[in-house]
């Protein structure tokens, strides 16, 4: 195993941030921590990479400690922080020089490796420019420049697709596909079920400090493949109707987002007369219905009772 | 030397930061003191001549040939001195020429004002004249022609009054010295804060915690930036000293070397002082807020601004706690003996400031992230 988390736990007073956490990310794997704000996953990421001290448990890279050994750990890792930590009075050639040589890089390697660099974020034509030009999708693509430039075995990536278009999005994404193909391994957090759901191997939903679920994108969604699940579009809102759906036999979960309702329900369960029936009754229209496919939001819907937006 | 190189080169970058280390420091200082100003001892004195003889007029010119000479009435002397239109007054009582003439006791009233030195090469040319004269007229026994003859001869001749000031006892250019090392003091503290906020900056933006995740223990971080700074604080000092001297021509003390020396302890104190506030406060605008809360204070009650000892006592003493205290008394004394070792005891109270303040801010914090 590349990494492993053995029962990790951080507490801030009474606040349990981290708890228990036991993971292991195998060598060349894209691994997901896939989570609300505030589930743990930056307290996780922190730990690893030693800016925060656990309070019990066994983190080991590479197959040593990181108590132990941590500045030779931390020489083979990227980390991509969750803000766009770069200096701003720095041009962009000098930011990924600065944690290049940082990283032990010097004279004709590291020039060669900047510019390796900042071309596979497509930025080699911004080479002398300060970042305070730079767009924000920009500005995410020298962030994670600077976390490369060193080819670390391990890539640590926390959120790093935060507030972007979605045209550097898609870049973003495609590069830490072609990270992996190139024979790293990443730690990728995010809480867009979506793009985790597309580029990683494995997936480890957090919640609360804990991982209340682990494997294969399919794994997880077999987790609930008993389950349908009916997205429905109405022309009210009426909250009570939640509340009716909900006492359903065979209903696992219902939601309602502006006028979105979600229903969760068992296969085969022949409940939709019924739901069209309190929904006729609450004085609403239905105006549009799909019976989706399970996706991760809605495992994520089954196991914490709540949806991926509103935990957050 | 990764961060103190990159950290060097960005507060270089920086235009607030360049203006504190190249551009205010000097220019506080030409303001205050004059372009090639002070130390020429050029000084006015003002002239009650109420004798009005040839003598008198010799004595004058005599005068003239080391100050300035503005000729007043005797009930000004005191409002002329005040307002420092002149350094100096001196009164040619009427029977000057006569008394010196019979061989009497002449006494001339000099009025300059108390602990200042510039009057004292006029004085002793006065005095050195009076003498000659007194001389002279003995030999001329009473005859007036003889008399003026032998005056203008002495006057002609070699005989030449040159004044060596003892170093370091020249009250009002040690005075002057200390003034420049104050606004040195006071621009070295606000550097030191300015460097701070960049520091602080760093930490806001998360581009601390990101170098943190590198290879790289904080202790290093600590030190490399402690080197930055004082790299910085040195340059500005080195820049002073060199315009002080050289292009503003101030008199720096006896041994400019040691001088320096003692702002050399006060730019520890000011970096570690920086440190310590870095570790206090979280954000750019806490640090601020405290900075000059401090500042300002400590620039005060240290006598940076002005001599401690117009102060109130109760204040002087609040001032005995400031490190800013120390370093001008440091600064009066290396000033005026020469002696580095002279402010040894200052100078090991600075130390004992910057000793405490670097244990302030490098408390190892476990949490980085916070």
């Amino acid at each position: 195993m590349l990494l492993e988390l053995e029962g990790l736990v951080k507490r801030y007073q009474d606040h349990l941030a981290v708890d228990h956490v036991t993971l292991k990310v195998k060598e060349g794997e894209i691994m997901g921590l896939l989570g609300p704000n505030g589930a743990g996953k930056s307290t996780t990421l922190n730990m690893i990479t030693g800016l925060t001290r656990k309070d019990s448990g066994a983190i080991r890279v590479f197959g040593k400690d990181n108590e132990l050994q941590g500045q030779t750990i931390k020489k083979d890792i990227g980390v991509v922080p969750q803000e766009i930590a770069i200096f701003e009075d720095l041009t962009a050639g000098e930011n990924a020089a600065f944690f290049g040589r940082l990283y032990g890089l010097r004279g004709s390697l590291l020039k060669e490796r900047v510019a390796e660099a900042l071309a596979f974020v497509g930025l080699s034509d911004h080479e002398k420019q300060f970042p305070k030009k730079f767009s924000g999708g920009m500005k995410r693509r020298l962030n994670i420049a600077c976390a490369i430039v060193h080819k670390p075995r391990l890539i640590i990536m926390d959120e790093p697709t935060v507030g972007i278009d979605p045209q550097s999005r898609n870049h973003i994404l495609e590069s830490v596909k072609t990270l992996q193909k190139e024979g790293s391994t990443i730690l990728y957090t995010s809480h867009y079920m979506e793009e985790v759901d597309e580029i990683c191997n494995r997936i480890a939903i957090m919640d609360q400090g804990r991982i209340i679920a682990q494997g294969t994108s399919q794994e997880l969604k077999n987790l609930i493949s008993s389950e349908e699940k009916i997205d429905l579009t109405l022309s009210e809102v009426n909250y009570t109707l939640v509340e009716e759906i909900k006492k359903l036999e065979g209903v696992l979960e219902c939601h309602l987002e502006g006028k979105q309702l979600t229903v969760l329900v068992r296969k085969n369960s022949g409940l939709m007369g019924k739901i069209s029936l309190i929904i006729g009754r609450s004085g609403s229209d239905i105006l549009s219905l799909q019976v989706d496919r399970i996706t991760l939001e809605s495992v994520f819907l089954t196991l914490t009772g709540k949806s991926l937006r509103d935990a957050g | 030397m990764i961060i103190l190189q990159n950290t060097f080169k960005r507060l270089l970058r920086n235009k607030v930061s360049l203006l504190l280390v190249l551009v205010i420091p000097p220019t506080m200082l030409g303001l205050l003191f004059g372009l090639g100003g002070q130390g020429m001892d050029t000084i006015t004195v003002g002239l009650v001549d109420q004798d009005q003889t040839p003598l008198a007029r010799q004595l004058e010119e005599v005068l003239q040939e080391r100050a300035v000479v503005k000729p007043m009435l005797e009930e000004d002397i005191s409002g002329e001195l005040t307002a420092a239109r002149v350094q100096m007054a001196l009164v040619i009582p009427s029977g000057f020429t006569q008394t010196v003439l019979e061989g009497g006791e002449v006494r001339l009233d000099s009025y300059s004002i108390q602990e200042s030195n510039l009057a004292m090469p006029v004085e002793l040319v006065v005095e050195s004249f009076t003498r000659a004269a007194l001389n002279v007229a003995v030999a001329a026994e009473g005859n007036m022609d003889a008399f003026y003859r032998g005056l203008a001869d002495y006057r002609k001749g070699g005989v030449q009054v040159e004044t060596l000031m003892t170093e370091g006892m020249d009250g009002d250019r040690s005075n002057a010295a200390a003034s420049a090392m104050g606004i040195l003091g006071i621009n070295m503290m606000f550097l030191a804060l300015y460097a701070t906020m960049h520091l602080l900056k760093d930490r806001e933006n998360r581009t601390f915690h990101r170098v943190m995740t590198a290879p790289l223990s904080q202790r290093s971080y600590l030190m490399q930036i402690i080197g930055c700074f004082l790299a910085i604080l040195l340059i500005q000092m080195t820049g002073v000293f060199l315009i002080s001297r050289f292009l503003l021509n101030l008199y720096l003390g006896v041994n400019v070397l040691a001088l320096y020396g003692v702002m050399v302890v006060f730019a520890l104190v000011c970096v570690a002082f920086g440190i310590a506030i870095a570790s206090l406060v979280k954000t750019t605008r806490q640090a601020g807020t405290l900075a000059s809360l401090l500042t300002t204070p400590m620039a005060m009650l240290g006598g940076l601004l002005w001599p401690r000892e117009i102060m109130p006592e109760i204040l002087q003493h609040i001032g005995m706690f400031l490190p800013t205290t120390w370093m001008m008394e440091a600064v009066n004394k290396v000033i005026v003996s020469g002696n580095f070792l002279e402010a040894g005891w200052e100078m090991g109270i600075l130390l004992l400031f910057a000793l405490v303040f670097f244990l302030m801010g490098s408390w190892r914090r476990v949490d980085i992230s916070v």
